[in-house]
């Protein structure tokens, strides 16, 4: 068993009168790659961004590899937003400079040999990459940190096949085997073969969390038919299993 | 890691303002030479049109070009100060500025230094284009020895009060502007707590600070003259212009005011980003 990574106590939190986490208790392991799986408008991205550090939760404790969210917890964690956060005037090597620069955790060279497999000229402004590169190089810049807990939101959403696989082999080859990986999406058929454990989460609750196989095994089927009958359950019923 | 957040703004405003403060100096330059060629030429038409509207040819069209370079370099600046913050804050550059293992009134105050730099550097540009644009006419020449006359007795008559008092100025114009700066990044910190029309948000807020401001300096200034009146402490005033300490109070209260509102407009700016924040 690993250490905890994340410590997650009735965490609530709402956009004005919309509830985005509804007492959220979530344990999260070192050394597992997690699949935070939902239809939209779960709260994923409320979750990832509580655990970054980006919003505050109205309610309930958090706790990142033993601490309180802040400058500490931001230094270990790595995040990979669901959009391009890079600004116009940078090129590669400018972001390479700039997590050497403040990230005592960044490989720089694995970083420079990743672009280089990739054939990215490390000079190229950002901004003339095709969208597609420029989620790349933010992966590598965020796979090339050694974190205690990587957060990609959506990392495969918006890409070709190809890209797919090019991301989710760059998850497995380079994520420090001691951290925890919690990977936000709704396509599940594409990362189910890399998850150890899901969590389903659907209106701001935990509706399950267990490991994959598991899963597979009490239900008999993939993670992503299993994810589909509940939600799909869900919608008739109207409730929650 | 304020030093390094300061780089790599520093490295954003390099590639938009190293190329406008170099020419704005060399527009000036070039506007000189042409405007000094054209009235040197007592005879052409333009001249004669200057001279038959009774005004002074030269210093209209140096004051009309100065103005033009200022109000060129002050919208950037303004412009270039707002978009920093607001892009690289409070829009997607937000995602990885806040995600950085640093403090928020690191970010904060990152923003505003470079913003200070630039203003600092702008005004200088500024300066250094008057005086190029006064140094292509012959004709404007005594300006810069009448400068020099009114600095000469100045210091001559009383010279400590003298550079008491350019520091002073100095103090108050770095203290106003980062106060000015402030006064923008607090707007847009109210600004990203609407949900929707934020830029119209930070606008609303921007005057609403500002009405509140002058209703506060007002109601602040009512005060004070009624103290004096009720306690009769004109004394102390006639005592202040005796001693020539009067200037110096005032300066020394403006720039402690400036200060003030800034610490007001940091707090209120760094409690919305640590607990208020809502990237889109």
């Amino acid at each position: 068993m690993g250490t905890l990574t994340v410590q997650c106590r009735d965490l609530w939190k709402s956009y004005g009168r919309t509830p985005a986490l509804r007492g959220v208790n979530l344990d999260l392991e070192s050394g597992r790659i997690i699949g935070l799986l939902g239809p939209n408008g779960s709260g994923k991205t409320t979750l990832i961004k509580i655990l970054n550090g980006l919003l505050k939760p109205e309610g309930g404790a958090l706790r990142i590899a033993g601490h309180e969210p802040g400058v500490y917890t931001k230094s270990v964690v790595s995040y990979l937003p669901d959009k391009p956060y890079f600004s116009d005037w940078m090129r590669v090597m400018d972001l390479i400079g700039l997590f050497r620069d403040f990230y005592e955790d960044f490989d720089e060279e694995r970083a420079a040999g990743m672009c280089a497999a990739l054939a990215i000229d490390p000079r190229l402004r950002m901004k003339s990459l095709s969208k597609g590169t420029q989620e790349k190089v933010q992966l590598i810049l965020v796979m090339s940190r050694r974190a205690k807990l990587y957060l990609l939101d959506e990392p495969i959403a918006g890409v070709d096949p190809a890209a797919r696989d090019f991301i989710l082999t760059t998850i497995l080859n380079n994520y420090n085997p001691e951290a925890t990986v919690l990977i936000s999406t709704h396509l599940i058929a594409d990362v189910e073969k890399v998850l150890d454990e899901v969590i389903f989460l659907q209106n701001g609750q935990i509706l399950c969390h267990e490991s994959a196989e598991e899963l597979r095994q009490k239900e008999g089927k993939s993670v992503d038919e299993v994810f589909r009958e509940r939600f799909r359950m869900n919608l008739y019923e109207g409730g929650v299993r | 890691m304020l030093g390094k957040l300061i780089k790599y703004d520093m490295r954003s405003i390099s590639r938009a303002f190293i190329p406008l403060w170099i020419l704005a100096p060399i527009v000036s330059l070039l506007f000189g030479l042409s405007a000094n060629a054209t009235f040197s030429d007592d005879n052409s038409m333009l001249y004669g049109l200057f001279l038959s509207l009774g005004g002074d040819v030269l210093t209209t069209v140096v004051s009309v070009l100065f103005f033009s370079i200022l109000i060129a370099l002050s919208v950037l600046t303004l412009l270039f100060i707002i978009q920093r913050f607001w892009k690289g804050l409070l829009k997607e550059e937000g995602y990885l500025a806040f995600t950085l293992p640093v403090e928020t009134w690191q970010l904060i105050m990152g923003k505003a230094v470079s913003a200070l730099l630039v203003s600092v550097v702008s005004a200088l540009v500024a300066l250094i284009s008057f005086v190029f644009l006064v140094l292509c006419m012959k004709e404007l020449h005594w300006l810069f020895s009448w400068v020099g006359e009114a600095f000469r007795s100045m210091f001559l008559e009383n010279p400590v009060w003298w550079c008491t008092m350019a520091v002073l100025a100095i103090l108050l114009f770095l203290f106003a502007t980062v106060s000015n700066i402030y006064r923008l990044y607090a707007a847009m910190a109210l600004g990203q707590l609407f949900e929707n029309h934020r830029g119209i948000g930070a606008f609303a807020s921007y005057l609403g600070i500002s009405v509140a401001l002058s209703a506060l300096t007002g109601i602040l200034g009512a005060i004070f003259t009624l103290i004096l009146a009720a306690f009769d402490l004109q004394w102390i005033e006639a005592l202040l212009e005796q001693s020539k300490i009067f200037g110096i109070v005032v300066m020394i209260a403006l720039i402690l005011w400036a200060a003030v509102e800034t610490a007001v407009y940091h707090i209120l700016t760094e409690w919305i980003l640590s607990t208020k924040l809502n990237l889109e």
